[in-house]
């Protein structure tokens, strides 16, 4: 019989259990990447057996999915809590890079292998970067009635800044190694993005 | 997975304040671009063409492939799944 003090703590270690293999796969997903993520390696990492994956996630797709959700809805949720209402494009550029360097290496993978992925990912990654780009059109449209920005459609704009920024962080060991390029960086890729885009190239915003 | 922050039921806007419900009403569970100010929910062409025209605005995609990549999104979603 279970008694009304079980269902509590069965219940807790449910959830225990669900964080210890979200976490062990995102660290997983993290060192090896998503396209060769196994269950069975999630399972050891996370200390459980590999039937507790399935009690959990049905599929190693769904485990997969929860990983980038987790990661675009956070990276997401970040930059809006660093961008104030009213700022400056600089200020949106600079919180934009230091949510990306706060969960660098998982990002960089999700960058690298969003491609070789099921459809659902690219569809997750499509509406992020969209996500993105519509802070960065709130401080464009300021900066544009300031009348300190050429006058570039925004996609390109947005095109332009995440060209550099996705460039960077694929090839960092060239640019950071060692170290967060989206830290390292910041200053150089804003500075420059910022004089491409100014209408006065030696005054940029 | 992780709670973050509430979001459009139809689109997956998230909801950070009264005035991104549709209305100002921070019962609706739509936000103002997919719902009328009455909470009620814009038709499924309505609401894919908005989501299109968003993707094409923000990321320059061609409308020939927004608009298939914006519907499968959609169908992701509570309000839209079949």
């Amino acid at each position: 019989m279970i008694t009304q003090f079980e269902v509590p703590h069965r219940r807790a270690r449910k959830t225990a259990t669900y964080t210890s293999l979200v976490g062990a796969a995102r660290a997983l997903c993290q060192r090896q990447g998503f396209v060769g993520l196994r269950t069975a390696d999630v399972a050891k990492a996370a200390g459980v057996s590999h039937g507790a994956v399935f009690a959990h996630f049905p599929t190693r797709e769904m485990l997969l999915k929860s990983i980038v959700h987790d990661l675009t809805a956070s990276l997401t949720d970040r930059l809006a809590e660093l961008v104030t209402l009213g700022a400056s494009l600089r200020a949106v550029l600079a919180a934009h890079l230091a949510c990306l360097a706060e969960q660098e290496d998982l990002y960089r993978r999700l960058l690298i292998e969003a491609p070789l992925l099921p459809e659902s990912f690219q569809l997750a990654w499509i509406g992020f970067q969209s996500a993105v780009s519509h802070h960065l059109a709130e401080a464009v449209a300021i900066e544009r009635a300031g009348g300190s920005l050429r006058p570039i459609a925004h996609h390109l704009l947005f095109n332009t800044w995440i060209g550099l920024v996705h460039h960077y962080c694929i090839n960092r060991e060239l640019f950071a190694p060692g170290q967060s390029v989206f830290t390292a960086r910041a200053e150089m890729l804003i500075n420059h993005f910022l004089s491409l885009v100014s209408l006065n190239p030696q005054e940029p915003p | 997975m992780t709670p973050s922050q509430p979001r459009c039921e139809s689109c997956g806007m998230p909801l950070r304040s009264d005035h991104d419900h549709a209305g100002g009403n921070p019962s609706i569970r739509y936000c103002r671009h997919c719902a009328a100010p009455d909470g009620r929910l814009k038709s499924f062409a309505e609401v894919a063409s908005g989501m299109t025209a968003f993707l094409v605005e923000t990321q320059g995609m061609a409308p020939d492939a927004a608009r298939p990549a914006a519907e499968k999104m959609l169908r992701t979603m509570p309000a839209w799944k079949r």
